[in-house]
């Protein structure tokens, strides 16, 4: 049989070499994430913070999970959405507290993001901060705290009755062109980066 | 530079996805790199088989899809296995390959370096995931849509025709690409669609430094070419802004096609002839899989290259009067161009964000002109025929011309970004002193880079993200709170693409055209223009059934101040920054 010179060796090797390590690196990978039952791990394993992360709103900085808005709806329930780089993140519910009372606001991570989750409760707090705290449903951990400030943002629905008369919108969004807006723009704020 | 930390996030959350099209990318482009050292012999070398093979990775890929969806309607064998196991038999097509030389028998440091430019080029494209939920514009939802529904229907073949979706639509090599993608690794039709954008965008500039290399010999021109190709301009890396996923794959597939083209122009003997000639129709018929109107480029470029190699054969005082008279025409077309409102956007990359690259392309190209003929004209020549292409109407047609305004945005790069290549080369072969030439390849280098630092976003474009965080919570809040036949409005705008407006077709403007891909519901689309304030709307809405009005927060949405000067008619049901949800109460 005749020898294969080192020069069709070394490529065969390589390509050999480079499609079981990415097959191998994915095996692992997938089976590792397969494997891993959240709610069998142990409450310091489950997210990287043991400390309790400290909420600031998202637009300040994004830590390890923020608050990305508030928002009601016709029911007249708080709706807090917030935002995440914990992977994975343990299924959590938040106690939102002021002055008068403290509630508890069931949580769901969002079906199209796993970085985003919102909080839903009826709550029709009239103090400007109320303090907000994230606990995980295992163990009752405390996982975050920080104030929730109501900057306008949120705004209670006419159908909850509250104001029968029509209001602003509080957001500012930008202005609009109905007919002339070209398909396809070019970048707005070019070269703004973020 | 938070681009860095947005590419390392993408890696850290998405990594497992990333490895898996990876895989799916190594395997195509080992089997292309197989046939063309099977095909070519050694016409090409290593480095040059293994950046042609970087473009034509798809190839097997398309083919076997197509292939796939053929087999498994007669063998019931299921059409993502078929196409897994006939690509993975390509392998066993090609048992030539291994007599040929091998790749690393005679290693090159262009090689090595090749390889690590695609893994830097692939990290500057993964800062774009890094907030992107679902592919951007309405043109990403049209995509996601018909890949998903090829993927829920393997083993139709030929694809049920009466399908609205798929029945004579242009780009289906693309989405047979990505549905066989999401099969075969598992993923999701979303992240599948999102990630293959940016890797086919990492490779994208490799055909451009091959070319480039070829044709002078010289690696810091093609090095030079590629970062042009690459991030010279805001295109095409633009395009995934607005969702130009099939674009962008005819692009590289094109490009495939015409490295091919352009490298089979010398003497060889018949058998290679052919063996190019094969290899070219592959990549031209691959390329009009994916987008039909690449095979217009392809004609673009193909008659340039022909007309070039006249022009450079005619006598020099014929040959330059001619070379001004394109250059004129050139001109002329660029300020016809300009004064359309709409077609002006076309420039928006090379005359305004871009402007000082592309003077920096226009300072070299006297070189190359003068060093690199033929490439040079038919860049020349290809620039004007790509903008006549924008302005030529069709025979027939009231506002469709060969090209349209995106197409030709995003492929003007590639014809500038050769001429700067050719004309840094063409500089360096010129008699300067050793360090007058090293002086000023060092400034050509510095001004791009400068350029690139400054001005390139890697980030997604606000101006095409139409559905963002605020989006997602009001969709999984719509989920779980709306009935399952709510029929919800939601915005539309003309497509405003050509010269001439075309009225008749509105295109979704903001998050609202996922609502049925995502939650299952139906929705109506409007001009985002029409007044809820008048009574006309509301019956035309309750003639409709329409139950529910979505407004999402991109620059064009519905005018919520008119639903809400109507409390009676319109109740808010959910209330967001960026996202709200009304129900029309005002029904009889």
């Amino acid at each position: 049989m005749q020898k294969l010179p080192a020069e069709k060796i070394l490529p065969s090797l390589f390509y050999a070499l480079l499609l079981v390590s990415i097959g191998i690196t994915g095996y692992i990978g997938m089976s590792r994430r397969a494997n891993m039952p959240i709610s069998q791990l142990a409450p310091g394993e489950t997210t990287e913070a043991a400390s309790v992360i400290s909420l600031t709103n998202c637009e300040a900085g994004r830590g390890k999970i923020c608050i990305l808005a508030t928002g009601y709806d016709a029911q007249g329930n708080l709706l807090i959405s917030l935002k995440t780089t914990l992977r994975p993140m343990p299924p959590i519910y938040a106690h939102l507290t002021d002055a008068r009372q403290s509630i508890r606001f069931d949580c769901h991570t969002v079906n199209y993001s796993p970085h985003l989750l919102y909080c839903l409760s009826p709550f029709k707090g009239d103090s400007a901060t109320t303090t907000l705290k994230i606990y995980t449903v295992e163990g009752d951990r405390l996982l975050a705290a920080g104030l929730l400030v109501f900057d306008g943002i949120a705004q209670i629905p006419e159908s909850v009755g509250i104001p029968e008369q029509p209001t602003p919108m509080p957001v500012s969004y930008p202005s609009q062109t109905a007919t002339s807006y070209p398909s396809y723009p070019s970048y707005p704020t070019y070269p703004a980066y973020p | 530079m938070p681009w860095i930390s947005d590419a390392l996030a993408v890696l850290a959350s998405q990594g497992n996805a990333l490895l898996r099209l990876l895989a799916l990318f190594s395997i195509g482009g080992l089997l292309t790199f197989g046939l063309l050292r099977r095909m070519l012999q050694e016409r090409l070398d290593s480095t040059e088989t293994f950046l042609l093979a970087l473009a034509g990775w798809p190839l097997w890929w398309v083919l076997s899809a197509f292939l796939g969806f053929f087999i498994a309607r007669h063998l019931d064998f299921g059409p993502g296995w078929t196409t897994f196991l006939l690509s993975i038999s390509g392998l066993l097509f090609l048992p030539g390959w291994k007599n040929i030389p091998a790749p690393f028998g005679r290693f090159s440091w262009l090689l090595l370096m090749s390889g690590l430019l695609f893994i830097l080029a692939l990290f500057t494209r993964l800062a774009f995931l890094a907030d992107l939920l679902v592919p951007s514009y309405f043109d990403g939802a049209f995509h996601y849509q018909i890949s998903q529904h090829l993927l829920t229907h393997f083993g139709q073949w030929p694809w049920d025709a009466s399908h609205p979706l798929v029945n004579g639509y242009y780009h289906i090599g693309f989405h047979l690409l990505t549905a066989s993608a999401a099969f075969v690794t598992n993923l999701e039709t979303v992240q599948v669609i999102l990630i293959l954008g940016q890797v086919m965008l990492a490779v994208m500039p490799f055909p451009v430094f091959l070319l480039t290399k070829h044709e002078t010999g010289s690696p810091l021109a093609a090095f030079f070419a590629f970062s042009l190709a690459g991030w010279g301009w805001n295109m095409p890396a633009h395009a995934l802004n607005w969702g130009k996923y099939p674009a962008l794959a005819g692009l590289l597939a094109l490009q495939f096609a015409l490295m091919i083209a352009f490298m089979a122009a010398r003497k060889d003997s018949r058998r290679i002839k052919i063996s190019w000639l094969a290899l070219f129709l592959l990549g031209g018929v691959v390329s009009g899989l994916m987008h039909t109107r690449s095979l217009v480029v392809i004609f673009v470029f193909i008659f340039s290259f022909f007309a070039a190699g006249f022009l450079k054969n005619l006598p020099g005082r014929f040959k330059w009067s001619m070379v001004a008279f394109l250059l004129a025409g050139l001109g002329g077309l660029v300020i016809y161009i300009e004064s359309r409102s709409i077609l002006t956007l076309v420039f928006d990359p090379y005359l305004r964000a871009g402007l000082w690259v592309s003077l920096l392309v226009a300072a070299l190209s006297p070189f190359a002109f003068r060093r690199f003929e033929q490439l040079s004209l038919t860049s020349l020549l290809a620039l004007f025929l790509l903008l006549v292409c924008l302005v030529l109407p069709l025979p027939g047609e009231s506002f469709q011309t060969p090209l349209d305004r995106p197409f030709v945005q995003m492929t003007l790069y590639l014809p500038l970004a050769l001429l700067g290549g050719l004309g840094l080369a063409g500089q360096r072969a010129e008699s300067f002193r050793g360090w007058q030439t090293g002086l000023a390849t060092v400034a050509v280098f510095s001004a791009l880079f400068v350029s690139i630092a400054r001005e390139y976003s890697f980030a997604p474009s606000p101006c095409c993200t139409l559905f963002k965080d605020h989006d997602a919570v009001a969709f999984d809040w719509m989920d779980k709170h709306l009935p399952k036949d709510a029929h919800i409005l939601i915005a539309g705008n003309t497509l405003n693409v050509f010269d001439i407006e075309n009225p008749a077709e509105l295109r979704g403007t903001d998050a609202g055209i996922w609502i049925p891909l995502l939650i299952g519901r139906q929705v109506s689309m409007e001009h985002l223009g029409v007044d809820f304030n008048v009574e006309e709307t509301l019956n035309h809405l309750c003639e409709r059934n329409v139950t529910h009005i979505y407004l999402g927060g991109s620059p064009e949405r519905f005018n919520a101040m008119g639903l809400q000067a109507r409390p009676g008619w319109y109740a808010r049901q959910l209330s967001l920054p960026e996202a709200q949800v009304f129900e029309i109460i005002g029904c009889p």
